[in-house]
């Protein structure tokens, strides 16, 4: 690896300025370094971006957002999750109702559009919405020259030009290259058409960039394609390797049917090909043990699709995020169950557990709960005066009973979302805290073997 | 908002009322309109005011904390619905709709007895109460007085609503009026004797008598006679033609008590809000600017704007340039557009935050006006915003005259105004007009452009003009998730 690519950032730098000495092409894999492994602990590595939007430490969350909007929650509870430090925002959506136009012409530019301008928050564009997965298969038609994509104004076919032209209304910090982006389980002769326009498409989406002013100080990322072969992967990695300026990559299309292995083995023979500076992002990996999992990999980055999942389905986030909390819910379940609002922010997810006992557990899993979060469509909350969990300091549960999100649910009123997706959400923000702190202990073999211990002893003794 | 304004003087001369549980006071009076502070066990609001419509325990999309943000001081809690789901004995057990839905400030439930003739076709009212087919089990339920204040102290509101005879202001049928306006007379001797909770909760009784000057004098007389905490002018905003409404509300509200608070139920077009207020009424509730947030369409001072229109698409002025709201102050019209288009609730709740800031600065400004003693003015002003080519319509002519105040000097009438109205909203709804009339808007100072202008109109005739767009819209399903 070249010296450059090893050489860290400053850190702190809030511009673009110190990047640009390195966007020279010499033709190795040079990468950007706005990224800086700060510490690494068995395979995991706690980094720190700095962007012109703040310096995000990593493994980081990417809040998901949807046509601009963060989903459900308007800008005044967005200020509700101060941690929410960066956005992931699918830069398809703005190719058309908006077109990029509107969002250059706006006064302040397309974040201030977006109103995602203040308070800064690391904005990272995407080439597609990890919570929709909309493959059209036969329909979709890509040829070399553009990508076939559904958005929300149905079919429509998209050219590297037309889609950079997109992201850089956005005025983004990270943004990730247009790929043919298809499933896992695509066949055998649709991948490898799949990685030559991916290939194709970077150098084309790295040239339009060049000329786009808003992406002078954005790091662009690399789409890794391939479906579930292995070989063509590593043939579309190491096509991107090759391509200099790159911040970073990201194993895309995960989270569409593979197994675990095969995301593991997918993960490691991509990243393999990129320099150690290299950002790494997967799309689409979710569940809090994908999350350790990835993190174990060395990926820095997640987006939220699990999230928008979770609250479309009236789930909970539940589990404990530290030992100590796991401590505080076994000894809550041990006494009486605690009064609403009752437990302190160290006992957090105590209530989770007052709901011991294996018949208890058999009842969880019929109604689609596990160790990990709670339902609150169930009949179980009907009068529970509980917050969503015990302890949260958030907005929905230092405000709101499970019994009222049950109701919320049950009458089909639309501040049941709103409150899920605060919750929810502050809780995978902590998730992440506590898997950087881990790292910076250099203890997060020891946290995720503690993590996974748990949901281990759920499955086999059901608590 | 509690406590604004100064103290006027000799409080002692102008009407109050001490109730066990509502003490009102009257602290400004302009005309027949009045500025009061109506102290309730969980808040102490100042009228004229609007009140949100929380049908089932929410706002439509918003947190109860936003609604206090808002300034929101009652919301409204719908019985009928509460007792389906979640059951009043439910919220009980978890210590009451305040507490179950966690607002601190007042709130009021309906009698459910409008829902069941409303909503359920198969609804049949005698002396013993309303039968009804469950819409659950299909059971024949029986909702009587004694049953819905009970069901109504479970919920615990601050203010609870008699049950009355409801007759559409729009039938036909005479006697069937005289009917119910006496069995409404009798059936709150029946509210009053069940009322269990009266240190806690207020009863108000409705007013009823259709458009019939002699019957609502009848009930006018029934109910004040029977002394309730507040009185509340029902039987309205069913559809009548808008002369008779303010005929009515303006009948009632001088036949009512000048020290207690009078409420003129499903009342939510802004332009009613201020004649009703000059007539001398104190409080309002409608589902129109949370239900209309939803199909796009935003409140502002010259009328409304329909954001799925394509002249919004570049337009990067906030929905009200006079509001300081959250919504106003982060997001453009531009940015509403294609997400109001396609029905997005993220759009529909950013509307309907700004359409609940929008009531509650009008009812602000109201009371202001009132306070200043320069009420008349700020209608001249609101009716010549609204109507800038000066098509006012009769019966807001008609209410102005009832309230004392003069229209003179704001374009002549037209007598054929509400059609006139009616064909300028069809304007409004062609994308070229406000967008040729968007660079205008801005400079005119006060005097919108001929679209917002007709915009305004289409607000005016409201349910009429608003239909059209508000079917269409209810076909479209809000897109959650793309
Ligand atoms: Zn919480
Ligand atoms: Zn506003």
């Amino acid at each position: 690896m070249p010296a450059c690519c090893s050489a860290g950032h400053s850190g702190g730098s809030r511009a673009g300025a110190g990047m640009h000495a390195h966007r020279h092409s010499s033709g190795c894999s040079h990468m950007l370094t706005m990224f800086k492994v700060v510490s690494t602990s068995d395979g995991a590595r706690r980094g720190e971006l700095a962007t012109a939007s703040g310096t995000l430490p990593t493994p980081a969350l990417l809040v998901y957002t949807h046509r601009g909007g963060v989903l459900n929650l308007t800008p005044d509870l967005l200020e509700k999750l101060p941690d929410a430090q960066a956005v992931q925002i699918d830069g398809l959506q703005f190719v058309n109702q908006p077109k990029p136009e509107v969002l250059q012409q706006a006064p302040g530019g397309g974040r201030r559009f977006l109103a995602l301008d203040a308070p800064p928050r690391v904005l990272v564009a995407t080439a597609r919405d990890p919570a929709i997965y909309e493959y059209l298969g036969a329909m979709r038609q890509a040829t070399k020259e553009w990508a076939s994509v559904s958005i929300h104004t149905g079919a429509a076919t998209v050219t590297a030009e037309q889609y950079v032209e997109a992201v850089a209304a956005l005025q983004p910090d990270l943004w990730v290259a247009l790929s043919d982006d298809i499933p896992n389980d695509s066949r055998s002769d649709r991948c490898p058409k799949s990685v030559d326009r991916t290939v194709a498409w970077l150098p084309a989406c790295m040239a339009a960039a060049a000329g786009a002013p808003a992406l002078a100080g954005a790091g662009a990322l690399a789409a890794v394609q391939g479906g579930q072969y292995v070989n063509e992967r590593i043939r579309c990695a190491e096509a991107a390797a090759k391509q200099p300026g790159l911040a970073g990559v990201v194993v895309a299309a995960l989270g569409t049917g593979e197994s675990p292995e095969l995301r593991a083995t997918i993960i490691a023979e991509v990243t393999a090909r990129f320099p150690e500076g290299a950002l790494r992002m997967v799309s689409s990996v979710g569940t809090p043990e994908d999350v350790l999992e990835a993190v174990a990999q060395g990926i820095d980055l997640f987006d939220s699709a699990h999230l928008v999942n979770l609250v479309a389905g009236g789930y909970a986030l539940s589990f404990p995020v530290t030992p100590e909390e796991e401590a505080a819910q076994q000894a809550a379940a041990a006494g009486p169950p605690p009064a609403a609002g009752a437990a302190g922010e160290t006992a957090a997810a105590a209530g989770a557990a007052a709901d011991g006992g294996a018949a208890q557990e058999q009842c969880a899993a019929d109604r689609g709960e596990d160790d990990s979060k709670i339902n609150l469509w169930s009949l179980a909350y009907r009068t529970d005066a509980r917050p969503l969990l015990p302890g949260c300091s958030c907005f929905a549960c230092a405000n709101h009973t499970r019994a009222y999100l049950h109701h919320l649910l049950q009458t089909h009123e639309m501040t049941a979302q709103v409150l899920l997706e605060l919750h929810n959400t502050h809780h995978y923000l902590r998730f992440f805290a506590a898997i950087r702190d881990g790292i910076a202990a250099g203890r997060f073999g020891e946290y995720r073997a503690w993590f996974l211990g748990r949901r281990q002893r759920w499955l086999v003794e059901g608590r | 908002m509690a406590g604004a304004g100064a103290p006027p003087p000799a409080l002692g001369d102008l009407p109050s009322s001490s109730s066990p549980a509502l003490k009102f006071q009257v602290l400004a009076q302009c005309g027949r309109a009045r500025a009061s502070r109506m102290t309730l066990p969980h808040y102490v609001c100042e009228t004229p005011m609007f009140m949100p419509v929380g049908t089932q325990g929410s706002v439509k999309g918003l947190t109860s904390g936003q609604l206090e943000d808002l300034g929101c001081q009652v919301i409204l809690g719908n019985t009928y619905h509460l007792e389906n789901r979640p059951g009043s004995e439910l919220v009980a057990e978890m210590g009451g709709l305040h507490s179950f839905i966690n607002w601190p400030r007042g709130m009021l439930t309906d009698s459910g007895g409008f829902q069941m003739v409303s909503l359920l076709h198969l609804a049949d009212i005698s002396e013993e109460g309303v039968t009804f087919q469950s819409p659950t089990d299909g059971k024949r339920m029986l909702l009587t007085p004694e049953h819905s204040i009970q069901v109504q102290n479970r919920l615990g509101a601050d203010i609870i609503m008699a049950l009355d005879d409801v007759v559409p202001s729009t039938a036909a049928d005479a006697a069937r009026f005289e009917e119910a306006t006496h069995r409404t007379t009798r059936w709150i001797d029946r509210c009053i004797a069940a009322h269990g909770r009266p240190h806690e909760q207020n009863l108000f009784a409705i007013v009823q008598g259709g458009l019939d000057e002699r019957l609502r004098e009848i009930s006018l007389k029934g109910l004040v006679e029977r002394d309730t905490p507040g009185y509340a002018i029902g039987g309205l905003a069913g559809g009548e033609d808008k002369r008779s409404f303010v005929k009515v509300v303006s009948q009632c509200t001088a036949g009512l008590p000048a020290g207690k608070p009078r409420y003129v139920m499903g009342i939510g077009y802004p332009l009613d809000i201020v004649i009703c207020s000059a007539l001398g009424a104190d409080m309002y509730d409608s589902v129109y600017p949370t239900r209309t947030a939803r199909f796009g369409v935003a409140l502002v001072p010259d009328g409304v704007l329909k954001l799925k229109n394509s002249a919004y698409a570049r337009d990067y002025r906030p929905l009200d340039e006079e509001c300081g709201c959250m919504v106003c102050r982060r997001y453009t019209r531009a940015f509403l557009h294609p997400l109001a288009a396609k029905g997005l609730a993220f759009a529909a709740n950013l509307i309907t935050y700004h359409n609940i800031a929008y009531m509650m600065r009008l009812s602000a400004q109201i009371r202001q006006a009132i306070k200043e003693g320069r009420y008349p003015e700020f209608v001249r002003q609101f009716v010549a915003r609204q109507f800038p080519k000066g098509d006012i319509p009769d019966w807001v002519r008609d209410g102005c005259q009832l309230a004392g105040i003069s229209l003179d000097g704001l374009a002549a009438a037209t007598g054929v105004a509400t059609a006139a109205a009616g064909a300028a909203g069809g304007q409004a709804q062609g994308g070229g007009a406000a967008a040729a009339a968007a660079a205008a808007h801005r400079d005119s100072g006060g005097v919108a452009g001929v679209a917002g202008g007709s915009e305004a109109a289409a607000a005016a005739v409201g349910a009429a003009a608003g239909a059209s767009s508000t079917i269409a819209a209810e076909q479209q399903q809000p897109d959650r998730q793309g």
